[in-house]
């Protein structure tokens, strides 16, 4: 972990030649780059609160929702599929459906209709990307956060209605405030699973969309434009956003779980 | 009329019929439990009234209302769980004043209650901790703090001795009892452990079946067992074949040894019964009018109490007496009579319950 870390570092200092330079870092600042940051991490944040919020209202559907048991195996083992199912194959997937002439969008319009695409759908875009994101990210989240519902006890509602709450109360007094440790902590999962999702991207938009991971690929490739050392410190800056996510991440923890068994 | 009623309470998950048509009347202050073994339908039945199951027929009635139909969180009743089911989100304090903070009462208010309360459990340098830094015990108590924080109509305890260590769970047995009877708390007690039940209870109900077999106060369950079941289910049993020599003088005999029953027999001359004495009304020697002679086959401690086992013949019969330390005990193999008074002597039919099958039994606890 720390041999690719330090080459990421001490490549992003230095130029072409080898040399010591900041100028790396200075080109980080130009505004094509500073914005394939904003992009990359609006995707990754909307599709982890997407997929976060939908892949939980499942985990609580098969865990405490009291659907039948056989039904619940089912669901996770397809979320262990369907979490690792990303790059070429999740693209081509997702344009064979939602493309311009995918099933999906030429079955509503012959069929219904409705043409997607003048209604303003475009899979190429900034909300199909995140749209196929959450794809994954679902299930990813239904894994995660299957255990810590699973020891939220029966008898922590039951009580709680005892005393006179409401469902509601229950949730806002207990059931989120215990749930909220494991909520950030898979928040921040599927935040870093996007932020470094390069294949999916790259395939379904070609590029279009500059995330960071596709711009550090275009520097690296050796097409003409290429820069090895920019790649690095465009490398280097993700990094930075990821300790910030997580430095944040342990703070909001701490104050989330001060009555956690330590 | 008594304050919890419950009328001819029915409860089916499916086609498994848990309930069978329960009747209970608890009155007012009042302090009953409910003791069975596993799946008798005692837990159902303490459910039914908490509001978290629903009756599939007959009713629940408080204060003279109809309660079947009303939720949970309207019922204002206190429950404790035999897990304690404390908020691990919430100190002593918070856990203690979640109900009245959800009754809407203010601050100050709910303070001055959760400190009478901390108080009256003596947990008052325990208020900042949170759930996982107490014992279970502590934790049980804090549950008990809150669910009579809310003043509730009445108390509802489901097993709440189970998961913990012997010792504490006398004391806290006890606390339970004396805290009741200060704030004059009608209580429903649920529970599988019959030193328990009769230990802290005013009736005892005992359930089999989803059926209540017999009800009343601890004295008259022991003593005065109305059925078979009862009779093996509590404490110990001795039991012993008996033919019958006299019915009219009540002469039987045991074992070829003849003894009285005290009072006339409805049975005839020859016919088989038997004949249940506990082990705590038989002593040595030969102070009692009915005497059987048998050798020791074993001795047995169970702490402050020390069983004989004697064989009688084919039978084998339990002595019970005090640990006492000056106590010479006969040896293994000795010849010893046993003897007991003739009211220490009930009847069964033969084939009502197997041969000392359930004095054998009752020492183990249903899971």
């Amino acid at each position: 972990m720390l041999v690719p870390a330090s080459s990421i570092l001490v490549g992003s200092f230095q130029d072409s030649a080898g040399k010591f330079t900041f100028l790396n870092f200075a080109h980080l600042f130009a505004p094509n780059i500073l914005d394939s940051y904003s992009i990359t991490i609006q995707v990754s944040a909307t599709t982890a609160l997407l997929g976060g919020v939908l892949g939980f209202l499942i985990a609580y559907a098969i865990t405490l929702g009291g659907l039948p048991k056989p039904l619940r195996s089912f669901m996770s083992t397809f979320s262990g599929v369907a979490s690792n199912f990303a790059g070429v194959p999740l693209a081509f997937a997702f344009i064979a459906t939602l493309g311009r002439m995918g099933l999906l969008t030429v079955l509503l319009r012959t069929v219904f209709g409705i043409n997607l695409y003048d209604q303003g759908f475009n899979l190429y875009s900034f909300w199909g990307l995140s749209l196929t994101y959450t794809y994954f990210q679902i299930p990813l989240m239904v894994l995660i956060i299957e255990p810590a519902l699973d020891g939220m006890k029966k008898e922590w509602r039951e009580a709680s209605e005892n005393l006179g709450a409401s469902p509601l109360q229950y949730w806002l007094r207990v059931g989120i405030p215990v749930l909220l440790p494991s909520l950030l902590a898979a928040f921040i999962l599927l935040f870093g699973n996007a932020f470094g999702a390069y294949a999916t991207a790259y395939s379904l938009t070609g590029g279009f969309i500059n995330l960071v991971p596709i711009l550090i690929g275009a520097q690296i490739r050796g097409n003409v434009l290429h820069d090895q050392s920019l790649g690095y410190a465009l490398a280097f800056g993700m990094v930075i956003v990821m300790a910030v996510s997580i430095v944040v991440y342990t703070w909001l923890q701490r104050l989330s779980s001060r009555w956690v068994k330590q | 009329m008594a304050f919890l009623e419950l009328h001819e309470v029915v409860k089916s998950f499916g086609r498994n019929t848990v309930v069978r048509g329960l009747s209970l009347n608890v009155d007012k202050g009042e302090f009953v439990s409910l003791l069975g073994g596993s799946g008798c339908g005692k837990t159902t039945t303490l459910r039914m009234i908490a509001g978290f199951e629903t009756p599939t027929d007959g009713s629940i009635l408080v204060g003279g209302k109809d309660v079947s139909r009303v939720p949970p969180n309207r019922r204002n009743l206190g429950m404790v769980f035999q897990n304690y089911a404390l908020f691990p989100n919430m100190s002593v304090r918070r856990n203690i004043g979640f109900g009245l903070r959800i009754a809407g009462k203010h601050g100050a208010e709910v303070e001055r209650r959760v400190d009478e309360m901390l108080e009256l459990i003596h947990m008052e340098e325990f208020a900042q901790r949170y759930p996982h830094q107490l014992s279970g015990g502590q934790q049980q108590r804090v549950a008990l703090a809150r669910a009579i924080a809310i003043q509730p109509q009445a108390l509802l305890l489901d097993e709440p001795l189970s998961a913990l260590d012997a010792k504490i769970r006398v004391r806290l047995r006890d606390d339970i009892r004396a805290i009741q009877q200060k704030l004059g708390i009608t209580t429903i007690y649920v529970t599988h452990d019959q030193e328990e039940a009769l230990s802290i209870s005013d009736r005892v109900a005992v359930m089999r079946e989803g059926l209540i077999e017999q009800i009343g106060a601890p004295f008259e369950i022991y003593n005065r067992p109305a059925t078979p079941y009862v009779a093996a289910f509590i404490g110990t049993q001795n039991l012993l074949g008996a033919t019958v020599i006299d019915p009219a003088a009540g002469i039987v005999s045991v074992e070829g040894q003849s003894l009285e029953a005290g009072h006339p027999l409805d049975a005839k001359v020859g016919e088989e019964l038997r004949l249940r004495v506990r082990p705590e009304a038989l002593s040595l020697g030969r102070s009692g009018p009915n005497r059987l002679g048998g050798r020791v086959a074993s001795q047995k401690l169970l702490g402050s109490i020390v069983r004989l086992v004697v064989r009688v013949g084919d039978t084998e019969v339990f002595m019970d007496g005090f640990n006492d330390p000056l106590l010479k005990l006969p040896a293994v193999g000795e010849a010893v009579t046993l003897s007991f008074s003739p009211e220490a002597c009930t009847f069964a039919e033969p084939g009502a319950e197997p041969i000392a099958a359930a004095a054998l039994e009752d020492e183990e606890e249903t899971p």
